[in-house]
């Protein structure tokens, strides 16, 4: 598999065309290094940067408008600072040169950001960062005031891993709102963020988070180090990031955590993991990641645990559902019918007996219908999407059975296992496991149980050769580590997760002191009591007093 | 009341940073105690349990089970001087103990021979195992087609390293465990005088079983590969002797339901009469439970292949300075050769046979003659050699 890896990569280096070396004279011009010219010369070089940039507004303010007696250029991009702000920033400019003893740049006055501006290529970023950049004759240095104010879609609710109990609100694509959500959850100094910028072009914001006493500083000196190693000219999203930064680039399972839930988010920082914050993109990536947190949702959490277990153990017997139940189908029909019991023999041979085709392309032709369905219902509008539903579920699995291409069982089954894929709560590992169904079908179509076992075989073998971080991928699995269990098939009474989850190695193990033992018994309470000093429990242990 | 409240217990945990000098050492102690067991214990069953009755019956009679328990405390025994040998040459492994005993090139040459048996042997082990598979689920698929297949996660799992076969041991435990509760069913019918009279066969046949039982419990030798992985080496003979003693106690319980469940005269006819147990299994669902448990058993096969595979491709690592990963790669061909000469079930049979000798003699006789020359020779301690230094590209967080 590595080989033919290998192999495709080299026919596609060798396909691509490499354009011809450009005339010197079509290069682009670079921008001019070193400090500022004169004001002029300042003025001409933004134009000639920003030349046929018809977003950012560079104006020339007539003397005395702005600054007593000077002249004074500005330049903004229009759609990222509105108006309001860009006044709020010339005002500021003008005390800024009228009363320098009152204000000063580099600090954060009581409207506004201000920032004193050192060359050209500063000036230039600082405008396309939506500040806008305000130099004067009068001044020798430019400043730069954060106008930044951009575009973005309010606060919403999750749409992809939406709950009934917990916290509703989810990330946007706006990264200070998602810094806030977050910050907003952990008030601690131990929060730490840290910016840098990816894209040669896009020049994305990312901000790795973690908490300073608790996660392992390797992953953190990784974590930066992958994203400092990232070369391309641009970013789109936070899973297009990931699979840069990936153990295993060519793995189909994701590595990194993706979320859209703060508090998921906040819970994993607790657990001594990294956080990826990536601007223009919902999802947060934490890492290191392992194979059960995909089956973990925020609202297990909330849930008493009896049910947060048994749907837990359900989503877990989903997955060998969703990967193998057709395939089983297959290989029992097609070679080990002496498997099924004889009364059910009977009554599959009856459903089987119109069907003209092998299984194996019988239960293809099914499987690749419903993933029609499921993705014609998933691009299309909701009210359209129903329809689709309706189609698909009554018109096709009915007809189909009745037309003879397929079996009554084996539309339960691929039914099923579909079903089944969804309870995964994560969309990118559901869609993964969608997908390894179909080589798994064909190996038990060809050879059998044997073949099936073998690609199931493979499959796991893949998972213990996975690392998400250098951090074992099937951590409480393979290494077996038994105390990670507790949050696994069964997810255990709050008061007794008190150690954090070891796959992490966090600095601080101890999440809680073993509070069941020290919580004060609940008391007989009389109206009266409790209507009156009910702030201080520990008085009213004693009895019923007045 | 408040008196009589428990001080709050807050265990002071200190911080787990693992500093510069730890990591360094950190990079060959991959496997914990449990894994060493399970490996062991995993590398030991292979396709052996499937005859195991018979041949021990036809030995010993219904007197079999003895020699079981004989075949444990031999290897039990290899496995005491196989740990004095090991710490004699503190982190050294196999390849390195022979260029230490025997110089430069007896010892390679010795070491290229260690290294053909483990090929050798896990043809043997796949080959056998395609077989079984043959004659119970595919009476017509094509041999060749088959023993390529299993090859494949074979590889797969071998070129992940040492650290990967641990993880997988403790995985298949997981994944197989159930077949070993399939024995309740014929358990319940035991005859119990079909056991009796105890000590019927003379001690030579029991002896004769213990030969027959040690091909299948060939794989302990392994650990003379395995041992500079191991984190605790303080506790190896604990986890592999546990090991050991799991498998017998495994192949023990066989043996017994067998002999109590048919007799020793209907038990010498059964070809493999650990899978006709299986057959009597009739669950609500599933009738001829033994199609999953032959399915099922190919994780035990892959992970004793993937370890000789991986303790062959060690030797080109070492020789060479190659890639482990390379290394296995390079011993596939020849692997799939092997597998390939015995083309019908006789000369397969005739290899099973020669090889299972082989083996028993190598994993019994081998550590104790090295450790007889070491001695002789006065050799010890681990040398100045490079190779066994610790490398960084085996640092990784686990």
């Amino acid at each position: 598999m590595f080989l033919m890896m290998k192999l495709l990569r080299t026919i596609m280096k060798k396909m691509h065309n490499r354009p011809r070396a450009d005339r010197p004279d079509d290069q682009p011009r670079t921008l001019p290094e070193g400090p500022l010219g004169s004001f002029d010369e300042n003025i001409k070089q933004m134009k000639e940067a920003f030349n046929s940039c018809n977003d950012v507004l560079l104006r020339e303010l007539p003397p005395g408008l702005v600054v007593g007696g000077g002249r004074t250029f500005i330049a903004y991009i229009e759609s990222l600072s509105p108006y309001q702000a860009v006044d709020r920033a010339l005002a500021t400019f003008h005390s800024l040169i009228e009363k320098p003893q009152r204000i000063r740049p580099d600090e954060t006055t009581g409207n506004a950001q201000v920032l004193t501006v050192e060359t050209i290529q500063d000036a230039v970023a600082k405008v396309l960062d939506g500040w806008t950049v305000c130099m004067s004759d009068r001044s020798a240095s430019a400043y730069a005031f954060n106008t930044y104010i951009p575009p973005v879609r309010p606060i919403d609710r999750s749409e992809t891993e939406s709950v009934m109990l917990g916290p509703q609100e989810a990330f946007t694509e706006s990264i200070q709102s998602n810094l806030g959500l977050i910050r907003k959850r952990l008030r601690t100094p131990q929060l730490k963020f840290e910016f840098m910028t990816i894209g040669t072009y896009t020049h994305t914001y990312v901000a790795i988070a973690y908490l300073s006493g608790i996660t392992q500083q390797e992953y953190i000196d990784s974590i930066r180090a992958r994203l400092e190693h990232v070369e391309t000219d641009g970013i789109f999203d936070a899973s297009d990031l990931a699979q840069r930064i990936d153990d295993n680039p060519v793995s189909p399972f994701p590595q990194y955590h993706m979320t859209e839930r703060p508090e998921r988010v906040v819970s994993h920082l607790l657990d001594g993991k990294t956080a990826v914050v990536v601007d223009g993109s919902p999802l947060v990536l934490t890492s290191p990641a392992s194979f059960i947190e995909f089956f973990q949702s925020s609202e297990d959490y909330s849930n008493r645990w009896v049910s947060a277990s048994v749907i837990r153990t359900l989503r877990l017997v989903g997955v060998l559902i969703s990967i193998s139940l057709s395939a089983v189908y297959v290989a029992v029909v097609t070679y080990h019918y002496q498997m099924i019991p004889s009364d059910m023999l009977i009554t599959l041979t009856e459903s089987r007996s119109r069907v003209p085709f092998p299984p194996v392309y019988e239960t293809l032709l099914l499987e690749v219908t419903i993933e029609l369905l499921r993705e014609a219902g998933a691009r299309l509008p909701t009210k359209v999407g129903q329809t689709i539903g309706i189609v698909g579920g009554i018109v096709i699995g009915q007809a189909a059975v009745s037309a003879g291409l397929t079996s009554n069982i084996l539309v339960i089954a691929v039914a099923l296992s579909t079903i089944a894929s969804f309870i995964t709560p994560s969309y990118i590992m559901s869609t993964a496991l969608r997908a390894i169904r179909f080589p798994l079908i064909i190996l038990a179509g060809w050879w059998g149980m044997y073949g099936l076992f073998l690609g199931l075989l493979m499959i796991m073998i893949h998972f213990l050769r996975l690392s998400s971080l250098g951090a074992p991928y099937f951590s409480p699995f393979a290494p077996l580590r038994l105390s990670d269990w507790k949050d696994t098939f069964l997810r255990v009474p709050t008061p007794w997760m008190n150690y954090r989850s070891t796959n992490t190695r966090p600095r601080e193990t101890q999440r809680q002191p073993f509070e069941a033992e020290i919580t004060p018994p609940a008391t007989p309470t009389s109206a009266k009591w409790d209507s009156g000093r009910r702030s201080d429990p520990d008085d009213g242990q004693g009895g019923d007093q007045p | 009341m408040s008196e009589g409240r428990k001080p709050r217990r807050r265990r002071a945990q200190p911080s787990r940073s693992f500093q510069q000098s730890e990591r360094v050492h950190f990079a060959l102690h991959s496997l914990n105690t449990f894994q060493v067991a399970i490996l062991i214990t995993n590398t030991q069953f292979g396709v052996g349990i499937f005859n195991l009755p018979r041949v021990v019956v036809e030995a010993a009679g219904h007197d079999g089970w003895m020699s079981v328990l004989l075949a444990g405390v031999i290897v039990q025994v290899a496995l005491i001087l196989m740990v004095i040998l090991l710490r004699r040459f503190e982190h050294l492994d196999l390849y390195g103990i022979c260029r230490r005993i025997f110089g430069k090139w007896i010892g390679n040459a010795l070491g290229l021979l260690f290294a053909l048996y483990c090929v050798a042997v896990a043809a043997v082990v796949s080959r056998t195992y395609v077989e079984v598979v043959q004659s119970w689920l595919f009476p017509t698929t094509s041999t060749n087609v088959f023993y390529l297949l299993i090859l494949i996660p074979c590889t797969y799992a071998a070129t992940g390293g040492i650290r990967v076969l641990g993880r997988f041991g403790t995985a298949i435990l997981l994944g197989t465990i159930w077949i070993a509760f399939l024995l309740i069913v014929p358990a319940r019918d035991i005859q119990l005088n079909y056991y009796l009279p105890l000590f019927e066969a003379p001690l030579l046949d029991i002896a004769k079983g213990s030969w027959n039982v040690s091909a299948s419990v060939v794989g302990f030798e392994l650990l003379l590969l395995i041992y500079p992985f191991i984190q605790k080496k303080q506790k190896t003979l604990m986890a592999v002797s546990s090991g050991s003693w799991l498998t017998i106690t495994l192949y023990l319980s066989t043996v017994l339901v067998a002999i109590g469940f048919y007799s020793t005269e209907q038990l010498i006819t059964i070809m493999s009469p650990t899978l006709h147990m299986a057959q009597i299994v009739e669950l609500p669902m599933i009738e001829r439970v033994e199609h999953i448990e032959i399915a099922t058993w190919s994780f035990m096969i892959v992970i004793t292949v993937s370890t000789y595979l991986w303790a062959a491709g060690r030797y080109l690592h070492k020789l060479t300075k190659m890639k482990e990963a390379t290394g296995v790669y390079c011993c596939v061909p020849l692997l799939l050769w092997i597998g390939l000469i015995p083309q019908d079930m006789y000369l397969l049979d005739q290899f099973e046979k020669l090889l299972g000798t082989i083996g028993s003699s190598v994993s019994l006789c081998f550590a104790p003659l090295l450790l007889v020359l070491s001695l002789v020779l006065r050799k010890k301690g681990a040398g100045s050699e490079g190779f066994d230094q610790p490398q960084d590209k085996e640092v990784n967080a686990s």
